[in-house]
């Protein structure tokens, strides 16, 4: 099972299919590794919110699976269809323990996950040749059809001015900064499909449906 | 309806610009827990910010300096080992206000957005030893919070060894005295008015260049 299809299967119960997951965890069953499969990407991204480097937050990723399937094991959860939730509030309580320095760095042991990664459990930046994600990305500042959008993502991301502030000096709305960055997101799309970029399919697809 | 909100107020791009509210931010990141859709959104968008070209596209010679602040904000080590004393004078009218008397010419003045980097992976700021102060510019800072600095205890530092204050435009400067900083290291955070968790900003130290 991909991570999409997980991800999907869970959108429709997410509640029921955490408390298949959880019960599947404590029996020690196949569905253990369906609980990387679908958690690492958001987790992932919930660390490197948090500046955490690419490696560390690897280590505390293992540290969050490793955390909750003794849980599960031992106490069990008190709401097992919450599972998303409390491997959420386990991975932000790691990540500040490890900005506290509370944290000793460690190599994981357990190398079980690791050697079944799948594709599907890594991000867009994990499974794309770095060089060619810059180039798509430089690509799609030089054909965005507007300098004003070339513009607003500039002083979004590059000098983090307050969307407040870009919206009053251009003049733009909430709603056409808004458009701004929708058509930025789906030019993207269109670049990485343009690259083949694996993944930029489901990503395309998404965008023109969005 | 939740996941519609999110696609319709391009929440993903806004959470990579760390624009969101802590609470804001904890409802997405939930969300994200269970949304795959979002998480390739937002998986898109930090690629985005991550590789947007930083290339000195509106510099001209006059405004090297301010060019130079803006475009390196991504990149505090190579401002830090720019930015310094000669600096400062050519940015004083920006931070005029702030700045006021307090501006000497043994100043070393460093620009950064909070750090990447783990706390025992300091960052070590070069400047002269004869230097008698330092201020730290940090941005991205949300509006509802404060920025701190922390001994290696965790313990904010006395009010006499530093002071930081909230400019304008949303940012912070930090001002040490130099001895402060070539003791030991010092950890920022930033906090909100209550009683929330603290978010790491990273961590400082010196790095004094002997003096000529």
């Amino acid at each position: 099972m991909s991570y999409s299809d997980t991800v999907a299967a869970g959108s429709a119960g997410p509640g029921e299919a955490n408390i298949s997951l959880v019960a599947a965890i404590a029996a020690k069953g196949e569905l253990q590794g369906e609980l990387y499969i679908r958690y690492r990407r958001p987790l992932m991204q919930v660390f490197q919110q948090r500046r955490i480097d690419r490696d560390a937050a690897q280590d505390l990723l293992q540290r969050t699976f490793l955390q909750a399937i003794k849980k599960i094991r031992s106490d069990g959860l008190d709401d097992p269809s919450n599972l998303g939730g409390y491997l959420y509030r386990t991975a932000t309580n790691l990540a500040t323990a490890y900005w506290r320095g509370e944290l000793a760095y460690q190599h994981n042991n357990d190398r079980d996950f690791m050697t079944n990664l799948q594709d599907d459990t890594l991000s867009l930046e994990e499974r794309t040749d770095h060089d060619l994600l810059a180039r798509a990305v430089r690509e799609l500042i030089e054909e965005l059809p507007a300098h004003r959008d070339r513009e607003v993502l500039e002083r979004f991301y590059l000098r983090e001015e307050p969307r407040v502030s870009i919206c009053e000096s251009l003049n733009l709305t909430s709603l056409q900064f808004n458009q701004v960055l929708w058509r930025a997101r789906q030019r993207f799309g269109e670049v990485l499909r343009k690259h083949g970029l694996s993944g930029s399919q489901s990503l395309a697809a998404q965008v023109t449906e969005g | 309806m939740e996941h519609l909100r999110f696609k319709a107020d391009q929440t993903a791009a806004i959470y990579i610009a760390r624009g969101l509210d802590e609470k804001s931010q904890e409802a997405f990141e939930l969300h994200l827990m269970t949304c795959g859709d979002c998480v390739n959104d937002v998986e898109a968008w930090r690629a985005i910010e991550q590789h947007m070209p930083r290339g000195p596209r509106a510099a001209s010679p006059a405004a090297a300096p301010a060019a130079i602040l803006d475009r390196g904000l991504k990149d505090w080590r190579l401002v830090a080992s720019l930015m310094s004393i000669g600096v400062l004078g050519a940015i004083g009218g920006w931070y005029g206000r702030s700045f006021d008397e307090s501006i000497n010419p043994r100043t070393a003045f460093f620009n950064t957005q909070p750090v990447t980097r783990g706390t025992d992976e300091c960052t070590r700021l070069k400047f002269g030893a004869d230097t008698s102060r330092v201020v730290l510019r940090v941005s991205g800072v949300g509006r509802d919070r404060r920025v701190l600095a922390l001994d290696p205890q965790g313990r904010e530092l006395a009010a006499e060894g530093y002071a930081a204050w909230r400019q304008a435009d949303g940012s912070w400067l930090l001002q040490f005295a130099a001895a402060q900083l070539s003791r030991r290291a010092i950890r920022l955070e930033s906090r909100d008015a209550g009683s929330g968790p603290g978010e790491p900003l990273g961590c400082i130290s010196a790095d004094m260049a002997p003096p000529t």
